[in-house]
């Protein structure tokens, strides 16, 4: 069964297409990555998974994405749909808040009380990402203290914090430097286990290192998606090919 | 070559101008310290007005309460309209139509020259609600002089903090009054407090709203809502134009000054704050 599943998308910016008939779907457990030229639609097919593409002026689209089964135009509060579907962005974003409150943004506002129960999902979260060693001793000093690194993978804890079923990255290594990357591609490696996780990334090496399967688009159009390997050895289409061959000159 | 010239001669006007200003600031407030510096004493700020005609003695005791109370009434008044719209306007209508009309009727309402809300107020409040000139009728009418003011600098600092907050906050699905409530407005709090006192300062300057209004000249601004008061800025008026102290007038306006420094470097020192929290 597949986690999110594209039936006869298209999106549009005012009158401009930028998502052409996407079918395609994304399984429970893997890691997927997105791969095409800038201004593909690589952002726009993310966040209209979980409707934030929605915010922007002029957004509109047709056809269909099915979460965990159910169609995303017809979940009529939001928030259901935005706690099984995680975002993370390119840019490492801090709440202004402590570390500790970062991670628990989303709980405390869905309604988690308890003082043992939030200290055992901020601990629970913050081990995932790898983060906890390094910040337990300083749990309640400001998370915008945190490196670009710290704060990407405080991002993804807080992200996970809620119990998402679907996690969505938008490069979200592109600003941090190859120690940090190598962190972050490890920890979605194992979060991969229980999750369906879908990385844009421009990066063709990364997407080799760590996804299962990836996906090329061009145009707003999807080319071909095939398991990682494949996709990068033996295309299918020739524009796969030409994009692909850039990694190797 | 050229451009050079012409930038020397735009940087040379751009001091010259700067100077001018803090110059002319400068003289008004040492001419003030110069003719009405002697005058002040305890006295004068804890005393009322006294001596025939009213005022050539005494102090200004009630005049300084209850311009002390026409702002504070103002400001009780306009605050959650006023944040209400800003919020309004920065977290939920943004670049929507009925924002962009509020937006025009806000800079409308900023363009309405303060006798006209004074007399505004005064046929409504003051006759038709039979309010009589009175503390209530002075802070209503002040309320809307400055409620533009409030509501630009809210909206301005709340659209001031990071969009990316915003977008990570709606990304877990956690509502917009949540959010604003955990993170755009405490983030947000250092600039609108400073608006709030710069209106304060504006309110607590303006003459011509509360003279049709509130302002007795004399009374003892005891802050019951429904008597007149006596103000700083109007009691300034009336011993200047009827020449009966130019002594007390000049002490008078020093206090007023004083007040009115003291408010804006309040309000100055906590927007440097919030650019620094904004940098940050
Ligand atoms: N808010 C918007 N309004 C109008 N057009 C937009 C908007 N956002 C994106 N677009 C357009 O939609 C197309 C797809 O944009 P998108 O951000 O999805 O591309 P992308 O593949 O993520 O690019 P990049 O790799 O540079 O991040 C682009 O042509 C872009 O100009
Ligand atoms: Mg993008």
């Amino acid at each position: 069964m597949s986690t999110v599943e594209f039936i006869d998308f298209h999106a549009f910016y005012g009158q401009k297409a930028v998502l052409h008939n996407i079918n395609v779907e994304f399984g429970p457990k893997s890691i997927t990555a997105i791969i095409g030229p800038s201004g593909c639609g690589k952002t726009t097919l993310l966040r209209s998974i979980n409707r934030t593409a929605e915010m922007e002026r002029g957004f509109n689209s047709h056809g269909d994405i099915r979460v965990l089964g159910g169609s995303i135009k017809e979940v009529r509060n939001l928030s259901v749909l935005r706690r099984q579907v995680g975002m993370v962005y390119q840019t490492p974003v801090a709440l202004p808040l402590s570390i500790m409150e970062n991670v628990l943004f989303g709980p405390r506002y869905y309604g988690v009380k308890n003082r043992s129960d939030l200290d055992a999902i901020m601990e629970k979260c913050l081990r995932q990402v790898a983060l906890w060693d390094e910040v337990k001793d300083r749990l309640k000093r400001p998370a915008a203290q945190l490196s670009g690194g710290q704060k990407q993978r405080l991002a993804i804890a807080r992200a996970l914090a809620v119990e998402p079923r679907v996690l969505l990255l938008d490069e979200p290594c592109s600003s941090l430097d190859p120690a940090s990357t190598g962190l972050i591609e490890d920890l979605l490696t194992q979060l991969a286990e229980g999750l369906c996780i879908i990385i844009v990334t421009h990066n063709l090496f990364q997407a080799r290192r760590i996804s299962h399967e990836t996906a090329f688009i061009l145009d707003g159009r999807l080319i071909e998606k095939a398991p990682t390997q494949k996709l990068f050895e033996s295309p299918d289409s020739p524009k796969t090919r030409g994009f692909v061959s850039g990694l190797f000159g | 070559m050229k451009k050079a010239i012409t930038d020397l001669l735009l940087l040379g006007w751009f001091w010259v101008s700067g100077l001018l200003i803090l110059v002319i600031l400068l003289a008004i407030i040492i001419y003030l310290i110069w003719r009405g510096g002697p005058f002040i004493s305890s006295g004068f700020i804890l005393e009322s007005p006294g001596g025939f005609p009213l005022g050539t003695e005494g102090g200004i005791f009630p005049a300084i309460k209850g311009t002390l109370w026409l702002i504070l009434l103002a400001l009780v008044i306009s605050i959650v309209p006023g944040l209400l719209t800003a919020i309004y306007l920065s977290e939920y209508g943004r670049s929507g139509r009925l924002a962009e009309i509020i937006n025009l009727l806000v800079q409308s309402m900023a363009g309405i020259p303060s006798i006209i809300t004074g007399l505004f107020v005064y046929a409504l409040g003051v006759v038709t609600l039979g309010w009589g000139i009175s503390l209530l009728a002075g802070g209503f009418a002040l309320a809307i002089m400055v409620f533009p003011v409030i509501v630009v600098s809210s909206r301005d600092a709340l659209l001031a903090v990071d969009e990316n907050y915003r977008l990570v906050a709606n990304s877990l699905g956690v509502s917009k009054s949540y959010t604003l409530y955990r993170v755009i407005f405490p983030r947000a709090a250092a600039g609108i407090t400073a608006g709030l006192l710069l209106a304060l300062g504006y309110a607590a300057g303006a003459t011509a709203p509360i003279m049709v209004t509130a302002a007795a000249v004399i009374a003892s601004s005891s802050g019951a809502l429904l008597e007149p008061v006596m103000a700083l800025p109007y009691h300034l008026y009336i011993l200047f134009n009827e020449h009966l102290s130019m002594n007390h007038a000049y002490a008078t306006a020093l206090v007023l000054v004083g007040l009115l420094l003291f408010i804006n470097i309040l309000a100055l020192s906590l927007s440097s704050l919030q650019e620094r929290i904004n940098r940050h």
